[in-house]
């Protein structure tokens, strides 16, 4: 995966749709990767049930989820982390135009102060 | 209660039915197929619905296993964020010698495309292209119109909508269930 | 118990293992065999019969390997360690330790490690930059387990493939195939989710390190 290589991700947290998680276990062990709380982790699982209609817990195997809610659960994972500066690669390819919607209304909300981008694969930095 | 429905072939027209009927897919998830679905030689299908609707499951619960159990066919299937996939056709290609060594998705795609090519000039069967949110999908679309026209095309994309393709929608019922119909005219 | 002691414990188990097993009882083939029995009780209290057989069943390739050398130093009367020339009976005596030896380290490991958990080790009041080797091993470690399979199903998928009439040449090609596969996925994952990982560390665990 080149743009992890890149000089990008030493500046953003990048999340790519074609890699969206990186454990096939819990969700728990999932946001333990990206240092979500159990006070943000009832956010997360409330935006996730909001945009995808599915409910999860901590202890939900992410395996089960559906590519596109794998995705969803990607962004969202990111936008309830810690992270400043996050780039997302190719996320439209992956979600249905209302879906892509809800989650680009919600970067906008969550963006006081931290930055989002959005790149297609092909793009030129 | 769900009842599984057969699926026949008839292979002299090339046409690979799915009758009617409720497909339970996994535990919890189950797929109600609301008409006899048909996948004809020359056909070019998109299949479309919402993130979670069951498309993805439909092809590798349903449509794969009974398109492999069908003789004399190709089958080839680009899965959706294909990665394990990618390595084995790279080993795939380094055993045959194949130049270069294919790096990524897209290069893996086209070996593939070209290895379905040739394999038709050779031995002329049914062929079956099947497409789960693929990258570049339109290249690959010109290359198949191009050199099998043939082929059946089935692709899930939330991105290319290909106006001239039949769709099949996957409405979701409930978290459940999802209703599987070809849209009308 | 919380998860630093028991894996304390464990560790500590496995390190008084190493001294009396491997360096004070090493040549003394009744303690050795002992030590193998007790051990497998162990495991098989822990993880059934099936599971210990399982287990046993792995390490069988090697065992009878090196049961096949300390033979064939018996019959070529190969000197011992310290020199002086060995026959049949004192390298089947060394043989027999070694291999229970063997055995035995692979159980023991098992054993000690079966009372931590994963998420034991996710509890562990270490760094995530650490716990990021723990991660990545259980991730490698189910990737070489469990990908084989569908390994096998995709190439099942590539055209020429489907051909049919087999020959003997290209089904052993194809196991090659697999496998090269296998490994080609194996060391990509580690590079992967290591570099994805280690994304995640610097952007969302900044703070702490």
């Amino acid at each position: 995966m080149d743009i992890l290589l890149s000089a990008t991700a030493l500046t953003h947290l990048v999340c790519d749709a074609r890699h969206p998680l990186i454990s096939h276990w819990r969700l728990a062990d999932e946001m333990l990767l990206y240092n979500i709380g159990s006070g943000k982790a009832v956010e997360l699982i409330e935006d996730f049930f909001r945009i995808s209609g599915k409910a999860l817990t901590t202890k939900s195997r992410i395996s089960e989820l559906s590519g596109g809610q794998k995705v969803i659960l990607m962004i969202l994972l990111a936008i309830h982390s810690p992270a400043q500066r996050i780039l997302f690669v190719d996320i439209n390819h992956a979600l249905d135009p209302e879906k892509y919607a809800l989650l680009i209304a919600l970067t906008d909300g969550k963006a006081s102060g931290r930055e989002f981008r959005f790149r297609n694969r092909g793009d030129v930095d | 209660m769900a009842r599984l429905q057969g699926v026949s072939s008839d292979s002299g027209t090339g046409a690979m039915l799915i009758e009617a009927g409720s497909y339970p897919i996994w535990q919890d998830f189950t797929l109600w197929v609301e008409y006899e679905l048909e996948f004809r030689q020359g056909g070019f299908y998109h299949l479309t619905g919402q993130n979670g609707s069951g498309k993805s499951s439909f092809i590798s619960q349903l449509l794969l296993p009974r398109l492999l159990a069908l003789p004399h066919r190709y089958v080839l299937y680009l899965e959706q964020q294909m990665h394990l996939q990618l390595f084995t056709v790279k080993a795939f290609s380094a055993m045959n010698k194949a130049n270069p060594i294919l790096a990524d998705e897209s290069m893996a795609t086209q070996f593939l495309l070209k290895d379905l090519k040739k394999s038709f000039d050779q031995v002329p069967r049914d062929s079956y292209l099947i497409m789960d949110e693929t990258l570049y999908i339109d290249s690959h679309l010109a290359y198949v119109r191009q050199y099998l026209q043939t082929c059946c095309i089935i692709y899930t994309s939330h991105q290319s909508i290909q106006p001239e393709a039949e769709s099949i929608i996957f409405e979701p019922v409930s978290v459940e269930l999802s209703k599987v119909y070809v849209r009308p005219d | 118990m919380s998860a630093l002691i028991k894996f304390v414990l464990a560790t500590m188990a496995l390190i008084l293992f190493c001294v009396f097993f491997c360096v004070i009882w090493l040549d003394r083939l009744a303690l050795q065999l002992i030590g193998f029995l007790a051990l497998s009780m162990l495991l098989a209290s822990k993880r059934g019969f099936r599971g210990w057989f399982k287990q046993v069943r792995i390490l069988l390739p090697f065992t009878f390997t090196l049961a096949a050398v300390y033979l064939l130093f018996g019959l070529l009367k190969v000197s011992d360690p310290s020199g002086a020339r060995a026959g049949l009976e004192f390298w089947s005596v060394y043989g027999a330790n070694r291999i229970m030896l063997l055995l035995s380290s692979v159980l023991a490991i098992r054993v000690c490690y079966s009372y931590v958990s994963f998420d034991d080790l996710l509890a562990l009041p270490i760094r995530i930059s650490l716990l990021k080797y723990v991660i990545l091993g259980k991730l490698l470690y189910e990737a070489a387990f469990s990908s084989y399979r569908q390994i096998c199903f995709y190439q099942s998928l590539i055209p020429s493939l489907q051909v049919g009439g087999q020959s003997l040449k290209s089904r052993f090609n194809f196991r090659l195939a697999s496998l090269l596969a296998l490994l080609y996925y194996i060391i990509g994952e580690a590079k992967l989710k290591g570099e994805l990982i280690d994304n995640r560390i610097r952007h969302c665990h900044q703070r702490e390190e």
